[in-house]
This record gives structure tokens, sequence and C-alpha cells, in this order.
């Protein structure tokens, strides 16, 4: 297989993980939270759609519900843990939201066990050649989809006045409630655009991952990739999915399956090591 | 609270909490003589234990000791120096598998291998502990996920050494002729597990463990009064991967199976639930969550089935209806119960009844030698000579030049924003320089590390009272101690008879201190429910206990009543007489012209006067800065 065609393969798994990722940067520029189990919301999101289909949906359908399903259960997630440790302090948040990820996957195994299902494409998986390159037009889809998704975000978060007020929310709570803004809401804003976001790219990621409750550990490499690229940026979650699906590529091809994982992860603890703010995030300023 | 790090954003006035955790807080603990008696019953209950139940149960007993090593080395890394990780299951797995397979192909003897694992374990913790130098909070915590999902993947993908998915069998460990198993197993994993939380408890209370609770609550504070923040933080991973080591070893040959999935990443949330549901940062607490929370599942069907979610919820719960965990409970209700039986007020109020006499209880100020009432004397003791600071395009500080006298009482004024607290900054090294040198006492500040300035004589205030709110009055001072002491991890917690003697001593030199400032009734009591008022003056008395040559304070007036700043103003002219040079940030006029030598003015980031307090008020300069640029 040549380079370009590798890279080809790869992109897919980098929207997958920049999908991940981009539910991850959002609330974190928006709430200065990370959320430690935003693998888990998109498996959730899976789950949501897999209950949709089952019940008889049309495929287009479960496509336009899941999301508002998600963004129900963002809200519903707000409403009942997050919201009443707001005033705690970040780590409660990060075993809290380590908690709800796992809450979220062990609903799924209590009500569907650890089955495999399947979960049908937009468009058709056999390839086609597009110069010299063979790629799948549901690939496409997925990555248009994902292209869509960060350029929506991208655009609300720089020319919509919510936008800017919940990035406003995540450098200094009191000082954007002092100018006006609605913590609450704000925040109910963030958990509902992140349970929506999950869902949608949890449609996107089922038909090549199939819906099952190890999809969260793989999705767990979204957190290096949102590291990657740093944790504030739209655009460096992107890019940081995609390099850390090239990166898992080739090693797979000229190093050895078994080492991705211990690739991909120490090159987050060296990012953490050397640059915390990643590639294109703000730098981590320490205030006195 | 003793929930110390959750504490530290609490919305609701903090002080209204009576807090458990801290020692000798006073109300929440129980009467000397029942504490005594209850932990004199466990101790036999333990022994008796392995006498009294059948093998299978002694073996679940040896299990609970066993997490509750590990998770009495993760209350150390979270509760006391409140850095987050979430990778302890991986570090025990790295002592379980370490033993598991130098005893299983190399055929080393347990206690060989036990090392091995301990070793490898505390060195794996050193390293990942190495970003909390320059990061702290959610980045930390996505470190340790790293390190975690990399051991993970490492038992599972390296099946040569560890047999993979399949897990490995521990061959049976034998000491001399004893049998490591069911009742001598069961005896030597309590000694372990008693040793490790009495280690701990050890060094909790000596220099170490304060040094590790204030970076806790206030990290700068911490690092200004000497502590070597970086050190102390890696230190506290390092011991507690070494206990999670320690666990996994005794885990292997207790079990005598290891399976990977006993130290994946939902094992490391298990042992926060376990530390979190007891108690973070409490002695008690994490033991008793282990206990409960192993041996639920064995007793409570829900648990069994459903392990993991009730788990989860049960971390939830705890989360947001109990921060404190069971000790917190446990204590706020003996408090409770007590204040009931007394009819006393809640402490809180009695502190600030309390606060209102303590100025005028002390003595007068003793007579100021003639020399140090007059202009400035003596060698010039700091010396800043063309300081620039910029942040960004703005330009902090611009060529600043400060001369401070050996015995003066100097005065730094200007308006807001003048740059008078970022000089302060530079002058501890907590901000870079751009341009420009220090000089104090002859040495070149600007080439040392913000923790080793006040080892150099220069100690400071903060203009927020920067206090280690969790921490006693008299825990607060110790803090200012720290530089001048030695004794570290293993000689306080083997309490050996030098960190006993030094302990001792730093304990009177701050009781002293206290003494002096008239606050010694509020030795034990928990910083954060001092008024202000108090407040600012134990943050002097932990500058004083420090001795330095130098003390520098930053807006120590603001906030109080005017009782309160005469009392301070009192105190400061002590604190000259005892032979330590002050400079002094103020904008109480009355406060800063009345105790000051000299002044020096800053406007907008330069120098617009510098000399005695008389001439600074009627300088056009000083007066246009302050009032504004007469229109002519």
């Amino acid at each position: 297989m040549t380079v370009i065609q590798l890279l080809v393969n790869s992109l897919t798994l980098g929207a997958i993980y920049a999908l991940v990722a981009l539910g991850l940067v959002l609330v974190f520029k928006s709430s200065d939270l990370v959320n430690f189990g935003a693998g888990d919301w998109v498996l959730a999101g899976a789950y949501i759609a897999l209950a949709l289909l089952t019940a008889g949906l049309p495929l287009y359908l479960v496509l336009i519900l899941a999301p508002l399903g998600g963004a129900l259960m963002g809200l519903v997630i707000d409403r009942a843990v997050f919201r009443r440790i707001m005033s705690a302090s970040p780590w409660t948040f990060v075993v809290a939201s380590l908690a709800v990820g796992g809450l979220l996957r062990e609903l799924a195994v209590l009500r569907y066990q650890s089955n495999h299902f399947p979960f049908p494409p937009v468009l058709s998986r056999d390839p086609v050649e597009v110069l010299g390159v063979r790629i799948t037009p549901q690939n496409l889809w997925v990555l248009g989809a994902t292209v869509v998704v960060v350029t929506a975000l991208l655009l609300f978060f720089r020319y919509t006045t919510y936008g800017r007020a919940l990035e406003a929310v995540a450098q200094n709570r009191v000082g954007a409630q002092i100018v006006g803004i609605n913590l609450s809401r704000a925040l109910m804003v963030t958990w509902a655009l992140a349970g929506a976001v999950s869902a949608v790219a949890a449609v996107l990621i089922a038909p090549s991952t199939d819906v099952s409750p190890e999809i969260g550990l793989l999705l767990v490499k979204g957190f290096v990739a949102a590291a990657l690229g740093g944790l504030d940026s739209l655009e460096g979650a992107v890019m940081g999915g995609v390099a850390v699906a090239a990166i898992e590529t080739f090693t797979q091809v000229y190093l050895n399956q078994a080492a991705v994982d211990v690739v991909v992860y120490g090159l987050l603890l060296v990012v953490m090591w050397v640059r915390p703010a990643g590639l294109l995030g703000r730098r981590v300023v320490r205030r006195v | 609270m003793s929930n110390q790090t959750a504490g530290s954003t609490e919305k609701a006035p903090a002080a209204t909490i009576p807090g458990p955790a801290p020692q000798k807080a006073g109300d929440g603990r129980l009467p000397r003589a029942a504490r005594a008696a209850a932990w004199l019953l466990v101790g036999i209950v333990l022994l008796a234990l392995p006498l009294l139940l059948p093998p299978f149960r002694t073996y679940l007993a040896t299990v609970v000791l066993v997490y509750v090593i590990a998770v009495v080395g993760l209350n150390v890394v979270m509760g006391f120096s409140g850095q987050i990780s979430i990778s302890h299951a991986a570090f025990m797995g790295v002592g379980a598998y370490t033993t598991a397979v130098l005893m299983g192909r190399w055929e080393l003897p347990f206690p060989l291998a036990a090392l091995a694992g301990v070793l490898l374990a505390t060195l794996l913790g050193y390293v990942v502990g190495l970003p909390a130098l320059r990061i702290a909070g959610h980045y930390l915590a996505l470190a340790t996920l790293a390190f975690q999902l990399i051991v993970q993947s490492v038992i599972f993908n390296w099946e040569s050494v560890t047999n993979g998915p399949r897990g490995i069998a521990v061959p049976p460990a034998v000491v001399g002729v004893f049998p490591l198993a069911d009742r001598n197993l069961y005896y030597l994993v309590l000694v372990a597990a008693l040793l490790s939380l009495l280690f701990v408890r050890n060094v909790v209370r000596s220099r170490v463990g304060r040094a590790w609770r204030a970076i806790r609550d206030k990290e700068i504070a911490a690092s200004v009064f000497g502590v070597d923040v970086a050190r102390y933080k890696t230190l506290a991973f390092g011991v507690s991967a070494a206990y999670a080591g320690l666990a996994g070893a005794m885990f292997a040959i207790t079990v005598g199976f290891l399976d990977p999935a006993a130290f994946n990443l939902w094992e490391s949330v298990k042992q926060l639930t376990m530390v979190l549901f007891g108690g973070l940062g409490t002695l008690v607490g994490p033991p008793l969550g282990a206990t409960l929370l192993v041996l639920a599942p064995e007793f409570l069907t829900p648990f069994r089935e459903h392990s993991l979610l009730v788990f989860y919820v049960v971390l939830l719960l705890v989360l947001i209806f109990l921060r404190g965990g069971l000790a917190s409970g446990v204590s706020r209700t003996a408090a409770w119960v007590r204040r009931r039986r007394s009819g006393a007020p809640p402490p809180d109020a009695a502190v600030t009844a309390g606060a209102v006499t303590a100025v005028r209880d002390r003595p007068a100020p003793p007579a100021e030698r003639p020399a140090l009432t007059g202009g400035p004397v003596g060698e010039p003791m700091l010396t800043a000579g063309g300081v620039t600071v910029r942040f960004g395009g703005l330009i902090a500080l611009e060529g600043v030049d400060l001369r401070v006298r050996d015995g003066e009482i100097k005065g730094l004024i200007g308006p807001n924003g003048a740059g008078k607290t970022t000089l302060f900054n530079v002058l501890t090294r907590v901000y870079p320089v751009h341009e420009g040198s220090v000089t104090f006492a002859g040495r070149d500040m600007l080439r040392l590390r913000p923790h080793q300035v006040v080892g150099a004589g220069l100690a400071r205030t903060f203009q927020n009272v920067e206090m280690f709110r969790s921490m006693t009055a008299l825990e607060n001072v110790l803090v200012g101690r720290h530089h001048r002491d030695v004794c570290g991890l293993w000689r306080t917690g083997l309490r050996l008879p030098s960190a006993r003697a030094e302990e001792r001593r730093a304990r009177d030199a701050a009781r002293a201190a206290l003494a002096t400032l008239g606050l010694e009734r509020y030795a034990d009591t928990p910083a954060e429910s001092l008024p202000l008022g108090v407040q600012r003056r134990l943050e002097i008395g932990l500058g004083v206990v420090a001795e330095p040559r130098l003390l520098m304070l930053d807006e120590p007036a603001s906030g109080l009543t005017a009782g309160e700043a005469a009392a301070l103003m009192d105190d400061v002219r002590r604190i000259r007489a005892a032979g330590v040079t002050v400079l002094l940030i103020e904008h109480n006029m009355r406060f800063v012209m009345g105790l000051s030598d000299s002044v020096t003015v800053l406007d907008h980031g330069r120098v617009i006067f510098d000399g005695s307090p008389q001439r600074a008020q009627s300088d056009p300069a000083v007066v246009a800065a302050y009032l504004g640029e007469v229109e002519s």
C-alpha cells in the first residue's frame, strides 16, 4: 500500500477521533472543564441511535433524532450531577465526569449486554477509485460531516454572541455573570451541545465500529487528539485527530499492532510534559 | 473542611462549616479515652479475625488489607498534596506483575521480588509526577490517564512476559519454612498495612506533611515560604506509587493469579471511590472506605451483580452529598452532639468574639531604639536596579530602582495599577524579570528559584491574605519554619529523635510567634474560620517565624478596622525593633506615613519619587499621580 493510501485510510479514523475531541474541546472552551467521560458520551449516543433504530424508525429520522436525544442526555446529566458540584474544585469534576462516563456505559451494558450491534452506513461501503486512491463513499460522508460539524462550531464560537458568552464563562465565571451572562443557562447550553455533538459523532462512527461497550475505550484516543491540538482549540482538535490516526496507522503498519496504544498514549504523556497547551492552544498562564 | 482541595472553591462561606479533619481542630473529635478504647477494640478484632473466620473469609480480610495499603498511598497524593491521580491501579499493577514475573520466571524469593516491584512502581511514580512541576488540574489528570492506559496496554500486549489477556499465575510464596498463605499471609499484610498507615500518619503531622498540605491549599504561598513545590509534588507521587507497588506485591501472593482487568482504568476509579467515600485527606477515612467497598460485593447482591454500576452510583452520591466522606460525616455529627450537650455557640462565633478582645490584651510595643526612629539608617540591604517587566505588550514596570536600607521601614506607595505588587512578585521571584538586577544582602536574587528566596532572608505577605485555609493557625505559622528545618520523609516518617527534636523546636518557635502577636488562643483553629484581621496578623506571624532580614508586607492594613490597623502598626514597630527591615505596600496613608522612614512612589510602572514621607506629601508629581494632573 502506498503512503498516500495509508494516509487516506487513516483520515476516517482521524475524523472519528476528531469528533470525540470536538466534544471535549467544546466543553473546555465554554466551561473550563474536561469531561473525562467524553468517550462514553459518544458511546451513549450510539446506543440512543441504536434504540431509535430498533424501534423501527428509518435511518434518516434516526440521524435527526439521535442528536436531540444526545442533547437531552446532556441536560439530564447537567441537572442531576454537574450542576450539583459546580462549586467544588476542578478535580471533583474530573472524578464526577469519569463516574458519569462509567455509569453511561454500565447502563448500556445493563440493557444490551456486551453484544455487538451492526449499524447501517448512510452511503455505500464499496470503495471507488479517485486519482489512484481507493476510498468508500461512506468514508467521504464521515469526512464531510466532520468538516461541517467543526465549521458550525467554529462559526458559533467566533461569530455568535452566545458562543462568545460561553467562552467568557470558561475564562472567568464571576466576570461573565457580572456582565449579565446567565451562568446556569450557559452551562445548560454547553452540556446540551456536548450531548448533541457526541450523538452526531456516534452515528458517524457507529457504522465502522459497530455498537458495543468496547468503543468507549477506542474513543479515549480522542483525548490524545484534543490534548495534542490544544484543549481549547477546535481546529486543533481536528488536526490532533488526524495526526493521532496517522501515527496510529503508521505504527500499525511499520511497527506493531501491539505498540499502538503505548505510542499514542506515550504521545499524550509527552505533550503534557513538554507543551501542555498543545500545538494550537492558548498557553497555560499561571496567575498570582 | 478537611476536604481541602474540594474546599478551595467552595461557594458557601467556608468559614461556617466546622472543619472535620484538621488535627486538633478541637471539636470534631471523640474524647481521648473513647478513641483509645476504639483503637484497642479495632486492634483486638484485627488480631483475632483469622482465628474466628473460615479460610475463605480470612482471604477476603487479607484482600481488604491490601486495598487499605493502596488507598493510604492514594490519599497521600490526592488527599494531602492535593494532586490528582487516576492511575493508582496501574501502579498497583506494576508492583503485582513485577512480583509475579520475578517469582515465576526468575524464581526470586518473595521479599526480593516485592522489593523490586515497589522500587519500579516508585520510579514510575516519580516519572508520572514530573509533569506536576508544570501542570495541575485537568492536565495532570490527563497525564496520569495516559500512564494508566500505557500500563494497561503493556500488560495486555507484552505476552511473552505478562502472558497477556490470559493472566499469570503467581507461585506460592515461602519465607524460610513459613508458607505465606492463609493466616501467615493475613498477619504479614496486617503488619504491612499498619506500618504503612503509621508511616503516613507520622509524615502528615510533620514538616513534610505540612508542606504537602500547604501546596494543596495555596501553591504560590507555599513556594514563597520556602516549600520546594516541585520536589514535594513529585515526592507525593513517588510515595503514593510506592504504596501502590507494595499493595500490588501483596495482592499478587494473596490472590495467586493476576488478571489484567484488576489493574485497568475502572479499578483506578474504584480506588478513588474508596478514598472519597471514606474521607479524602483524613487518616481513618480511606481505610474505612476500602473496607466497606471491598466487602460490599460479598454481602450485598446488587454490588455483586452490577459491581461497577453500583460503584459509579456510590461515587456520584458521595461527590454530591457527602463531599468530606464518611470521616467528615462522623466528626461533624460528633461536633454537633457536643455543641448540643454543652450549649456552646458554634465555634466560629466564639472565634470572632475572641478576636475583638485579643488585640487589647497585648502588651504595648517596646520603646523604639532612638537610632531607628529617625531617617534611613544602615547600609542598603535590598537594591533593585532598572527592573523592567512586560506582560505581552503591557509594560508593568519600567526601569524601576528601589533601595531598602538595613533597619528601616520603607513604604512603597502609588495609585492602583502602579506596579507595586508586581514589584513584590519580582523580588520574590514569582514573576520573571525582562531587564534589570535585584541584589539582596550581596546576593543576586535573580539566580534563585522562588522557594529559595525566603532562605536568603526575604519573606513576604500577600495582598489577598494567602493562608493555608484548612490548616490551623499553628500549622500555618509552622510553614514559615519550613525552610529552616531539614528533616525529610524518612526521618519524619520513622519519627527519629532528630525529627522529633526539630519538630519540638519548630513548635516552640511558632507558639512564641503566635504569642507575640496575641494569637495563641487560635493555635488550633483552622485558618479559614478566623476573621480577616486575625488572618492578616497570622500571615505576618508566618513571615516573622521565617526569621527573615527583610519582611515585605503587601497592604497589611486593607480591610482592617481602625483599631486593628493601630494594633498592626504596633506589630510592625515591634518587628522592626527585633531587627527586621520592613518594606510595606499600603494605601492607608495614615498607616504608611506614620510608620515609614522613607517612601518610594510608583506610578504607571515608574518611580516618581523617593525620599522622606513628609516631602512625599508635598511633592507635585506625587500629588498629581494621586489626584490627577491639575489643568493649567
